[in-house]
């Protein structure tokens, strides 16, 4: 369906997007979801952290934080997940931040572990893996054992995740630095692989809203490049039978189905499966009204006008056994 | 990957200035059933703990990938000062009786990074001398860092309320100090 360029131009105006946002978002959504999405991004979503179980519990940090006036809620489908209101205290500060007690996480991003679920013992890996969220988290699911293997290529950002790893009392954790794309050149293959993408950000609108400016339809392209790119080294190094998620915070069809969809085509070993947790709404089958395969309807999405945090796409896929 | 064991004088080295502070089998505590490798970065030589089976996994990685950590820091060592891993501070803390315990605005001020005075220590033990390390706890037994001696324990009871007890030597502020 196509829409005025008045309608365009009123809704960028009004909130302050470029138009082929709005445009974009039109075709995906309609007028009245589209309006809901840019009302949605107007508000901050709710913080939240991961309770860091290789130091404590549940009850036991919430008991602590509860101490220091801070109310926390379980999210349900996470049982080390917390939304907390820390009222004016900045969580970075606290004694039991700086002991590893809890990770600073969005609720998305702490559900991509959880989404992987790697066995104890096992090698996995975390591509693009700085600050260090999910290395953290997947160590904390393998409860320290077994070679978790997190590259990364960008020097500075090592410096966030080494500090990270160590803060988080993480033990069973290798950091390399290198290009991603060039994995197959590791020479091991992991059973589990995790690889949240570097992309457009479209999904973190509620918390920068410099997003709604700062990138063109080139940069979207770009992105989607490179996350075939990684998604296809990453499943060369995949052993027969192991299990990848592959996610980003982005909004954009053309960062999450779309690449499923092409990599399935090269990769016909390569199925999506159901994730096992109850969150978010279905992946879509028809982006643009663009066909994708029909199994990519078991991904997920988190959407800021229909969960209340940011934008989130994730897809669990096995490569089947030779 | 060629993963590299400290040569036996080094390694000697390492022994000697953690259990000479600490007391006689730290080290060993420390290491426990882990294998000790040693990265070289600039000049400095880090030490890290590893599980035995990573020699046997890792030897088969290769490729353009640089190893910056792995495992456990056990110290850094450049000649001359040993630095022990910040990580390591915790379970050194089950290990050795050289602690001081400060009071909660002192510890605070600690993981600023800040030195400890005399107003701000609850106790002092198991150390002997000018210059010694020990782990600094708060009243709830959380370790929070490592101090050097500015004076000479026997000395202590002579101070005044704000003269210097210890200097920091690091503490777990420096994460967040770090990653700002």
């Amino acid at each position: 369906m196509q829409y005025s360029r008045g309608l365009v131009s009123d809704l960028a105006r009004r909130y302050g997007y470029l138009d082929y946002m709005i445009e974009r978002y039109l075709a995906l959504w309609g007028e009245s979801e589209t309006v809901r999405f840019l009302d949605a991004c107007e508000h901050p979503v709710r913080p939240s952290l991961r309770v860091n179980t290789l130091k404590t519990s549940p009850g036991e940090l919430i008991s602590l934080l509860h101490e220091r006036g801070v109310r926390s809620e379980k999210v349900p489908w996470l049982e080390e997940g917390l939304w907390a209101d820390f009222n004016g205290l900045s969580p970075g500060a606290t004694i039991e931040h700086m002991r590893g007690l809890f990770y600073i996480q969005g609720v998305p991003s702490m559900t991509v572990a959880r989404v992987l679920a790697p066995r104890e013992g096992e090698i996995v890996l975390d591509i693009a893996s700085a600050p260090g969220g999910k290395t953290t988290h997947l160590a904390q699911l393998m409860r320290n054992t077994g070679l978790l293997l997190s590259i990364e290529f960008d020097r500075s950002r090592i410096v966030r995740l080494e500090s990270n790893i160590s803060r988080c009392g993480v033990t069973n954790c290798v950091v390399l630095r290198g290009d991603a794309k060039k994995i197959s050149e590791l020479g091991l293959r992991a059973r589990y692989i995790l690889l949240d993408a570097p992309c457009s950000g479209e999904g973190l609108l509620p918390i920068d809203p410099t997003r709604k400016t700062s990138k063109t339809m080139a940069d979207i392209r770009f992105c989607a490049t490179r996350e075939s790119e990684m998604l296809d080294s990453a499943l060369r190094v995949l052993e027969p039978g192991g299990h990848i998620v592959y996610s980003t915070c982005s909004v954009a069809p053309e960062e999450g189905e779309f690449v499923i969809d092409e990599a399935l085509k090269r990769h016909p070993e390569v199925k999506v499966q159901p994730i096992g947790l109850s969150f978010g709404s279905p992946a879509y089958t028809s982006p643009y009204g663009v066909p994708v395969d029909s199994s990519i309807s078991l991904a997920r999405r988190f959407l800021p006008h229909l969960h209340g945090t940011e934008g989130f796409f994730i897809c669990r896929m096995l490569k089947e056994a030779e | 990957m060629q993963l590299e064991n400290p040569d036996p004088s080094l390694w000697a080295d390492i022994v000697r200035r953690i259990d000479g502070n600490f007391g006689e089998g730290v080290t060993a505590g420390l290491v426990g059933e882990n294998l000790p490798v040693v990265l070289r970065t600039d000049g400095r030589l880090s030490v890290y703990l590893i599980p035995p089976s990573w020699p046997s996994l890792l030897g088969s990685v290769d490729g353009p990938f640089t190893v910056t950590s792995l495992g456990v820091h056990l110290c850094d060592w450049d000649g001359t000062t040993l630095r022990l891993g910040l990580p390591m501070i915790e379970h050194l803390s089950r290990l050795t009786e050289c602690k001081i315990t400060v009071s909660s605005r002192g510890a605070q001020a600690f993981t600023y990074g800040r030195s400890l005075i005399k107003e701000s220590i609850v106790s002092l033990k198991g150390a002997s001398r000018r210059g010694q390390l020990v782990v600094v706890l708060d009243e709830k037994n959380v370790c929070l860092g490592l101090a050097a001696l500015s004076v000479d324990p026997s000395r202590f009871d002579r101070l005044g309320r704000n003269d210097l007890v210890a200097r920091n030597v690091m503490d777990i502020g420096w994460y967040i100090r770090r990653s700002s």
